[in-house]
């Protein structure tokens, strides 16, 4: 089937490619398909991989509706990890990381950046990436990073992201970026989500993080070029739904330890940004707390930990906070500290907050 | 990360090899030995004539079945690692990959541990059992390779390169192999290879490689 | 932490040296008294003191002598690690040894956090459990004072079970052996 006619399908009327089948072992395809299938098993056995079975039926049956035929190919895995990231492989694996899961205000913004996954999957640009690099680098071109070091040292190298290939998460190109975002839009339309939410995720992004800061921007279309185009498809495709309340519900259970995750990259400025986007309850405002605790805005952690308090799903660590912040203006912890101590007798830390009182 | 770390220092000069295989005290296999030959952890590149370094699945399947046939065509009692998963299991694997980590930096490499006075002195102690009770071996066999090999393309380009006096690598054949002996956890024979040459992928030349990798196995 | 310690490995210009049992000055201010089973890294660069029984893919014994104001632990910081303040709370510095650890990608979970003595003053000591993207689980134990505005902090980690345990008793010694000898110490903060 003819790629390019699927890239430039007119709105609506891009025809899939037929499923995918195993490339010879001795291809390249072939050697990068049983490459992932080895780093698959790997994964598989990661415990950083979270298992849950509700949110992985969840994220899996949104990875089906978008892909439509592929869909019996397609190995979804949820990975715990901080950074905003989905990757896909050739041979059908896909990661949605933590970090994605905690900025993705509702299921129609995951669907778009899964969408976008599955386009580059579709396009097979994975093995187009390896071909391009064997090409750039026969003409002396300077190949990604890592493998100049190793090159140097004749070192045989393991890891994916070493061998500069695609979902180890290095940049395809700004073309193949662009031709996935046609197609990750086209396929949300066509899956029922609101195609307007994609152009949502990057402004998103964006205000968090400036895009100088941030690799992402470095390696994607310019956000303005990019939220024009997105936005031209969404009033074309029109319509759609973002189910904001099941997504909700769907992340709740894990939400706590991403927000936990996400405090230790030490981007207090890009949290406080993520954490005002989210409507307001007892998480939400203990994590703003830590964010200002960990700035060293006291007084802005304190009224945080104040507000959080008011709700039933405040974490019993706010009073643990609360207290140590307390401390150190100079006022009295006890009640927090016994308060924290009540809800939490077998705390790890119990034995020093009780010296402290 | 370490295992990074481990490829750059393999590629410092090395003396020649003297250190021990085999642990203190143990000579040889006692007769009747069961040993589980663990699922080898293969890769098999190519470099293209730029350095890129792409997998090829056919070198390193072939490769695999070659180790397994050499290994299983020996003596002794061999036994098949059983299918399914097991974290357990899965831990036992991590920890001898560290295990295997600091036997060839610090007894191979050239980062030798004063307190270990030369010897192969190192153990999972009782964090094996998972794999004795797993499988009922009395030894289990770890297998690790990673080989490059240069295309044609990539050939023509060192020549090109030794010509100009610029040094590119040509492909390097870095592989271990351990036996532990499951009871104790004692890592009692543990060898390792880093060359330039050496080809697994057939005939004489993988028959060649094995017997190096093999070299004063005690079985 | 393993992180830095393969980059004072990839140095290339470091050995491996034996630690003489006995009383041990490190970094000319914190004494122990260990016995005859430590190696420890020479020529690495300015950071941790760091030692090993087994080898530093296994176990690590890291001293932490005289962290400063501004400082991060250990070498090679990313400009987002968090930094040392005199002011830092037992909590504040778990929390500055965890962000460390994280930023590997590892996960870490405290498991103990409490008062103890270290160094011949007040301090605390906490247990914690790492979990690293690649290889074997880790146990590890710290203890740490505040001093004259510096921190001392010993760390001892090791793939959990066999091997921690099999140093640990060690360590713990070590630990209440340690003693701070400089001799700006005089107001000490207590946690």
């Amino acid at each position: 089937m003819d790629r390019r006619s699927f890239l430039l399908g007119c709105g609506g009327c891009a025809v899939m490619p037929e499923r995918f089948t195993r490339p010879e072992a001795q291809s390249d395809e072939g050697g990068l398909w049983a490459y992932m299938d080895r780093d698959e098993e790997r994964l598989q056995r990661s415990p950083f991989l979270i298992r849950d079975p509700a949110l992985n039926a969840y994220v899996s049956s949104i990875a089906c509706r978008l892909a439509g035929d592929h869909c019996p190919d397609l190995r979804v895995y949820i990975v715990r990890t901080a950074q905003f990231n989905a990757t896909m492989a050739p041979n059908g694996m896909m990661q949605v990381w933590s970090g994605l899961l905690l900025r993705a205000g509702n299921e129609a913004q995951l669907a778009a950046i899964m969408g976008h996954e599955i386009g580059h999957y579709l396009l097979r640009h994975g093995v187009e990436r390896l071909r391009e690099a064997k090409n750039r680098a026969a003409t002396g071109q300077v190949l990604s990073i890592g493998l100049g070091f190793f090159q140097l040292l004749g070192a045989a190298v393991s890891s994916l992201a070493q061998l500069g290939l695609a979902a180890g998460g290095l940049a395809y190109g700004r073309d193949h970026e662009r031709a996935a975002d046609r197609i990750g839009i086209e396929l949300m339309a066509r899956a029922g989500y609101a195609p307007a939410e994609a152009a949502r995720v990057w402004s998103q992004l964006l205000e968090e993080a400036p895009a100088e800061q941030s690799i992402l921007f470095a390696t994607h279309p310019p956000l303005a070029e990019r939220k024009e185009v997105l936005a031209e498809a969404a009033a074309r495709l029109g319509g759609g739904h973002v189910n904001a309340e099941a997504y909700r519900e769907r992340l709740a259970p894990h939400r706590g330890a991403f927000l936990h995750d996400e405090i230790l990259r030490g981007h207090y400025g890009e949290t406080l940004v993520l954490l005002d986007r989210m409507p307001p309850d007892g998480e939400v405002l203990f994590y703003k707390g830590e964010a200002h605790r960990l700035r060293g805005e006291l007084q802005a952690a304190a009224a945080a930990y104040r507000s959080a308090e008011a709700y039933p799903d405040a974490p019993a660590e706010l009073f643990r906070s609360l207290g140590l912040v307390q401390r150190r203006l100079g006022r009295s912890p006890t009640r927090a500290f016994t308060r924290y101590l009540e809800l939490k007798p077998g705390a790890p830390d119990a034995e020093l907050i009780r010296a402290y009182l | 990360m370490l295992r990074t770390a481990v490829f750059v220092l393999l590629a410092m000069p090395l003396a020649a090899l003297a250190q021990a295989r085999l642990a203190d005290g143990f000579a040889q296999l006692p007769a009747g030995a069961s040993i589980v030959l663990m699922p080898a952890d293969i890769e098999l590149f190519e470099i293209s004539a730029g350095g890129v370094i792409e997998p090829r699945a056919d070198w390193t399947r072939v490769a695999a079945a070659h180790i397994e046939r050499r290994l299983r065509s020996r003596s002794g009692q061999w036994k098949e690692f059983p299918a399914g998963s097991d974290p357990a299991v899965d831990g036992v694997f991590r920890l001898h990959r560290a295990v295997a980590d600091a036997i060839i930096v610090h007894h191979f490499g050239s980062l030798k541990l004063p307190t270990k006075e030369g010897r192969l002195d190192w153990s999972l102690g009782p964090d094996a059992a998972p794999l004795a009770a797993r499988t009922g071996a009395d030894y289990a066999l770890f297998t690790w390779v990673r080989d490059t090999y240069a295309s044609e393309a990539r050939k023509a380009t060192m020549v090109v390169g030794a010509l100009v006096g610029a040094a590119l690598g040509g492909g390097v054949q870095s592989a271990y192999m351990s036996l532990v002996e499951l009871k104790t956890g004692r890592v009692v024979w543990f060898n390792r290879i880093r060359r330039l040459s050496g080809d697994l992928r057939e005939g004489d030349a993988a028959a060649e490689t094995l017997d190096a990798l093999l070299a004063g196995f005690p079985g | 932490m393993r992180l830095l310690l393969v980059l004072v490995l990839l140095a290339g210009c470091s050995t491996m040296e034996r630690v003489e049992p006995g009383r041990t000055t490190i970094r000319d201010e914190l004494t122990v008294t260990a016995d005859a089973r430590w190696n420890r890294i020479e020529g690495g660069r300015d950071g941790a003191e760091v030692w090993t029984a087994d080898g530093t893919a296994l176990d690590v014994l890291a001293f932490y002598v005289g962290v400063a104001e501004g400082e991060t632990l250990g070498a090679a910081p990313s400009e987002f690690a968090p930094r040392f303040r005199p002011t830092m709370s037992p909590h504040d510095i778990v929390e500055l040894y965890e962000a460390l650890v994280t930023q590997e990608g590892s996960e870490f979970r405290l498991e103990r956090l409490g008062p103890a003595g270290f160094g011949g003053r007040p301090g605390f000591v906490f247990e914690h459990t790492t979990v690293m993207r690649e290889g074997p689980a880790l146990s590890g134990i710290a203890y740490g004072t505040v001093a004259g505005g510096r921190l001392y902090l010993l760390s001892y980690t090791a793939p959990r079970r066999y091997f921690f345990e099999k140093n640990l008793d060690q360590v713990r010694s070590i630990a209440a052996s340690a003693l701070i000898t400089s001799r700006e110490n005089e107001a000490s903060a207590s946690p």
